[in-house]
């Protein structure tokens, strides 16, 4: 039902004139795309960092707590964020997409962006939410996954970097409210997107993952029954911006009193395309499931698994801790889920222990997905050389020079060469920044000139 | 400093989410704090580090209304600096400025009385409104940074991070204790690193080839770092290079002959003791560093025959001693492999090795040859020295060691490709083959290799041995418990990572603390995975958890640009939390001198009397002068008597 | 009385553009289901999803979704729990009657 009218809007695009150069740009301004940045500003390096969605932050900042301290991951990610936002060696640019990349010499880059419209002034906008109160549009929430509402003018969260609102265009009905209400004058329909032709020297991706789309198991239910859910959807009901009241299961609100963990959805499964292990689900899926006892102390967890796969510094002990919480480990893979009259799930499972294939009834079911990458959009715009991508479609890196594409001066980090836990991501967006330092300076040993930014890019 | 300018505080006291806000009523505090002398604003919110957080103290600085900030939250460890940074950008003084942590010293060992922690919160935050009403602005100190590091530790971590650094143009010192570069990487010579086509021994030639073609590295092999004094930017550092006793490289006939003369022997480290050498330690590759060998001095009885050998070697060579200045170090000291112990698993009985030691045989004979004889069936034992149980006392690694369930696939994997008839198990608890590897998991499942689980509860696996051969006996989880005995060729127990020798002793030297699993430490997983609690000192690879080859190159290459960051600028900044004498106060009694462990502290003749003189770069603030002092001459800039005294007789309740 | 334009209209003339008639649609069905369930709980005060959706007519999953984004945007908030765990529910800031 939603229109084409940013299209057309798009259609309308303005190409602005001058030069605009930087020495790296950072494609994604989740905490790889924002660790790299910082790294490299601190170096005095000049960055520019886009990011495709109204706020920087990616998935990290969606999360409840992180594994294996349990620190919470807003207290995190929101101080990197706002050091971004005030790094005078960063330019954020957000809600903007890279839509070309033209390779066309050695450490020269020509990266054509596009700024989307939010239609509200940022310099005027004061992020006072008004007009999201009176946008009488409701839609489902991508920052939730669907659980609940969002209006078509909105400001994605309390904590979003630029704090400023946005207008859905397609999802709007031109009623005009936002605009008469907002008591700062920002709204202003008539902007236009525009676009700019950046000249670097160096780009680093950072485009992050996406989940596997559960509904591809069908066996699982996922999107047929409504008490199936995802865990990022189960990340959301945890985490201190939480969409609902308290962990309420999204049939009838009830708060589950038994709730079942599926782990491997989308992983180690050949017949999704995806045999591979995604590395973090089984941490996530301990990680929430002690929250859950948190905050429903009363609560049973059952954590279907093949194997658990807690590798790293301070791992095993976060899982020998939720053994002796409570929660309950059942080897064995899940067959089916099945809905039964009472809103409850059923989960069909090959009992490894027993032998037998058995079934348990839980009020929820949570399914913990994979990790995919989320870089299709710029494998396909990157012209005058052909970047090796694996067969799953992660960055290939060379293994001996982390971050290291096959493109000299395009470097790869976080969860778009591979899935990987926060703690890797940052270390590997880091190196990223290293390895970057590093080719820079090669560049201006051969070149002799040194780098001026010509303009910062604002509008 | 302007004494008139009244001191406006502002408290901000955040909810963290609820970490703080779901123990201690947040709303409560901010009311009973507002009431304070001094205080003009009292707020809360959600997350103060947020940028949104942020901007409330900004904006109450700007216009005027605050002077003087308390924000009441998670530990300083994480946001202090972030909320300095924010009071310097709207124009306060960062120093003008106090960190309550409400969570980790509240919020979170409170839980079970909410009442009392929110009590607790209030008496904290009215310490630091105590401590504000007598703050003066301060400045950071600003030093020199040397624009060179140290980099402790010649393996795959120190040649990567030392490359980095070396390529960012900074002057790099690599000092590696063994006679030659490589470490535990290019032990593992040619078996191949899934998922990688290279091994891991042509990484290692790689970055040592590199390494030496570059200008601004110098490289100090059989060399110890026997000291480290002074602070960030301004690290002493005495390093004792060992003599190799050899003058220059001896030629292929002189090596030759070399090989067969010594009569001393040991097992070789490098071959994983698998074989023997003779007190000449020999490059144990082609491309390490250097290529001049090196005489195992406690080993060698000084028979005199090498001599003889060639004229290259003098044994009358001395250690020699070298002072560096560096600005940052970086400790790469790697790990060591469990050993396990006599009869663990059967260990020290024919036919029972380690991985390591298979990996040793397969290099050294370019086959697997057990006494003689290709195994016909081999058993992989795994978890040998991680996740243990701790059991009254005895020292456990509880942790997992993260590369062997890999490590020891990829090497079946290898096995069953060139002995195709052999028969592989593996008797695991979990198989940890995360990411990628699974397909290493997959191919060794098509090659037929069998896959045995047990529940540690129900029992850890036995090995005994019956007429000369071992078997291993095993609850499997997989065939419903049942008892299965396994008559097998060869037993490989799969070891785990313990933090290597050099990595205890460098931590004992410098002070780096350890974790719990023995591995140094890191200041924060996330915000600050590579950074020890001293600044100036960054930990890489292995030294710091059991990681793979991958994830050691990431960690060392953040560890270089994090030490970029700090010392390509060329200076740094100290905070100002010194010592400092009031000169009319003071009676020059010295026995500050004789307190201060960092030597920061001295007298001098001033106009005649004899009076105390800060360092205030040596200066860490420890406030021992401070303690002994007779007269009360000295005392802790940001840290006055007079603030202390008041923080305690707020913290106890007290308040006007 | 002169409106002063808004930027909207200028957008609309530049496009030729009329409100999509689907999303107008769409948001009137929600408005509807919004005010029935405003008006349930104006008349009967504190309701469980459960029984919001008997005395509607509206689904449960339906009625819980539009009642948690009332919930973000502060109308309506939780009250006690029952024994068998569901929230009631009560419009924020009305008196009940």
């Amino acid at each position: 039902m939603r229109s084409n009218i940013s299209q057309k809007i798009l259609e309308m695009a303005e190409l602005i004139q001058g030069s605009f150069e930087y020495d790296v740009v950072v494609i994604g301004g989740g905490i790889a795309g924002m660790e790299a940045s910082l790294d490299l500003a601190e170096m005095g390096f000049k960055v520019l960092l886009v990011e495709r969605e109204p706020t920087i932050g990616g998935k990290m900042f969606l999360l409840s707590k992180v594994f294996p301290t349990l620190d919470c991951a807003s207290c995190i990610s929101t101080p990197k964020m706002a050091a971004v936002a005030h790094h005078p060696n960063i330019d954020l640019w957000t809600y903007s997409e890279v839509t070309r990349i033209d390779v066309k010499g050695k450490g020269d880059f020509e990266i054509t962006v596009l700024r989307k419209p939010r239609f509200v002034n940022e310099e005027l906008c004061t992020g006072c939410g008004t007009c999201e109160e009176v946008c009488p549009v409701v839609l489902p929430k991508e920052y939730d996954y669907g659980l609940r509402g969002r209006k078509a003018a909105y400001i994605p969260f309390d904590t979003a970097v630029p704090k400023k609102a946005v207008i859905d265009i397609d999802n709007c009905i031109f009623c005009g409210q936002c605009e008469r209400e907002c008591p700062a004058g920002a709204i202003d329909f008539t902007q236009k997107p525009t676009i700019y032709k950046i000249k670097a020297h160096a780009i680093i991706i950072t485009t992050g993952y996406r989940l596997f789309p559960a509904e591809r198991k069908e066996q699982y239910g996922y999107g047929k029954i409504p008490n199936v859910i995802t865990a990022m959807q189960m990340e959301r009901l945890l985490s201190p911006t939480r969409p609902f009241n308290s962990v309420l299961r999204p049939s009838d609100g009830k708060e589950p009193s038994s709730i079942g963990y599926v782990l491997c959805v989308g992983s180690r499964d050949k017949t999704v395309g995806n045999p591979r292990c995604s590395q973090v689900c089984c941490m996530y899926s301990i990680k929430q499931a002690q929250l859950i006892l948190g905050a429903l102390p009363l609560a049973d967890v059952t954590i279907y698994c093949m194997d658990i796969r807690a590798y790293g510094k301070g791992f095993e002990e976060f899982y020998q801790k939720a053994k002796a919480m409570g929660v309950k480990f059942v080897r064995g893979r899940v067959a089916k889920i099945e809905e039964l009259p009472s809103g409850n799930v059923r989960v069909v499972y090959e009992d490894i222990d027993d032998g037998k294939v058995n079934s348990a009834e839980h009020d929820l079911v949570v399914l913990s997905v994979g990790l995919l990458p989320s870089n299709d959009s710029i494998i396909s715009i990157i012209h005058g050389a052909k970047i090796a991508v694996d067969d799953l479609g992660f960055i290939r890196v060379d293994p001996s020079a982390p971050t290291q594409t096959n493109i000299e001066g395009i470097f790869a980090a976080g969860c778009a060469t591979g899935p990987k836990d926060i703690p890797d991501t940052i270390l590997e967006a880091a190196s990223a920044a290293a390895r970057c330092a590093a080719y820079l300076k090669s560049l201006k040993q051969e070149r002799m000139i040194p780098v001026e930014v010509v303009s910062n890019g604002k509008k | 400093m302007e004494r008139s300018d009244k001191i406006r505080i502002g408290v901000y006291v955040c909810h963290c989410g609820g970490n703080i806000s779901d123990v201690v009523n947040v709303k409560r505090v901010v009311d009973e704090v507002r009431k304070e002398k001094g205080v003009v604003v009292a707020k809360d919110f959600m997350f103060m580090c947020s940028e949104a957080g942020q901007k409330l103290i900004e904006n109450d600085i700007r216009s005027g209304k605050v002077n003087a900030v308390v924000v009441a939250s998670c530990s300083p460890r994480l946001h202090e600096a972030t909320f300095r940074a924010a009071i310097a950008r709207a124009g306060g003084n960062s120093y003008m400025y106090y960190h309550v942590d409400v969570r980790e010293e509240c919020s979170w060992v409170h839980e079970n009385d909410k009442e009392e922690a929110t009590n607790k919160a209030i008496r904290q935050v009215r310490a630091a409104i105590a401590y504000l009403r007598h703050a003066e602005p301060l400045s950071r100190i600003r030093v020199n940074c040397e624009r060179s590091v140290l980099v402790i530790g010649g393996g795959i971590a120190g040649l990567r991070t030392a490359l980095d650094l070396a390529e960012s143009g900074l002057t790099v010192y690599l000092v590696e204790r063994t006679p030659f570069l490589g470490g535990n990487a290019a032990k593992i010579g040619n078996v191949k690193v899934f998922p990688y086509e290279k091994t891991a021994i042509d990484v290692v030639r790689e970055l040592i080839e590199r390494l030496r073609k570059m200008s601004n590295v110098a490289i100090y092999t059989n060399a110890e770092v026997e000291n480290v004094s002074g602070y960030v930017g301004n690290f002493d550092v005495t390093i004792k290079v060992n003599p190799r006793y050899f003058r220059g490289k001896p030629n292929g006939r002189e090596v030759e002959e070399l090989r067969k003369i010594c009569p001393r022997k040991a097992r070789d480290e490098f071959s994983y003791e698998v074989s023997e050498r003779t007190a000449i330690m020999f490059p144990p590759f082609n491309g390490t560093y250097p290529e001049i060998p090196a005489i195992d001095m406690a080993l060698c009885d000084k028979c005199g025959l090498c001599t003889k050998m060639s004229d290259k070697i003098d044994l009358s060579q001395e250690p020699q001693i070298v002072h560096l200045k560096v600005g940052a170090i970086v400790v790469a000291t790697g790990f060591k492999p469990y050993k396990p112990e006599k009869s663990e698993y059967g260990y020290g009985l024919p036919g029972v090795i380690t991985l390591q030691e298979l990996v040793g045989i397969i290099n050294r004979y370019g086959d697997v040859v057990i006494n003689g004889r290709r195994p016909r069936s081999i058993a992989f034992i795994y978890c040998v020295g991680s996740r243990q149980r701790r059991v009254d006392g005895k020292k456990a690694n509880e942790y997992c060691s993260r590369y062997c369930c890999i490590a020891a696939l990829d090497v079946a994997v290898a096995i069953k490709e060139f002995l195709k008839d052999v028969k592989i198990y593996h008797v695991v608890r979990d198989v940890r083959s995360y990411g990628i590897n699974e397909l290493l998991f997959e191919e060794a499942s098509k090659q037929g290799q069998v896959i045995i689980k047990y529940d540690v509860d129900e029992g850890e696996p036995q090995v005994t041995y019956i007429n000369g051969k071992p078997i291993v006996k095993v609850k499997d989880v997989l065939t419903e418990h049942m008892e299965l005995e396994l008559p097998v060729d060869l037993v490989v127990l799969v070891t785990g990572m313990e933090p290597s020798d050099g990595t205890v002793n460098i931590a004992e030297k410098l002070k780096i603390s350890r974790g719990t699993d023995g591995f140094l430490q890191e200041v924060h997983p996330k915000l600050r995975p590579v950074e020890t609690m001293l600044s100036g000192i960054f930990i890489a690879g292995t030294a710091q958890a059991p990681r793979g080859v991958g994830e050691t190159l990431a960690s060392a290459s953040a560890a270089a640009a994090k030490v970029m960051s700090l010392v390509l600028k060329g200076y740094t900044e100290l905070e100002p939390f010194v010592a400092f004498v009031d000169q009319d106060s003071c009676r020059g009694s010295g026995l500050c001198v004789s307190e201060c462990p960092y030597g920061a502290i001295v007298i001098k003749e001033y106009a005649g009397s004899k009076k105390a003189w800060v360092n205030e770069v040596l200066c860490k603030g420890c406030g021992a002068c401070v303690a002994v002092c007779p007269s009360g001459a000295v005392q802790l800039r940001g840290l006055r008597n007079v603030q202390i005294e008041d923080m305690i007789r707020a913290a106890g309740g007290a308040h006007d | 009385m002169t409106r002063r334009e808004l930027s909207m209209d200028k957008l609309k003339r530049e496009l030729g553009i009329q409100p999509p008639k689907e999303l107008t649609e769409y948001v009137r069905e929600i408005t509807t289901i919004r005010s029935k369930i405003v008006n349930c709980l104006r008349r009967d005060g504190e309701l469980t999803v459960k029984e919001i959706s008997s005395k509607t007519g509206l689904p449960e999953d339906i009625v819980f979704w539009h009642l948690m984004t009332m919930f973000k945007y502060g109308l309506v908030e939780p009250t006690e729990k029952t024994d068998d765990g569901y929230y009631r529910y009560r419009l924020r800031g009305e008196t009940h009657g």
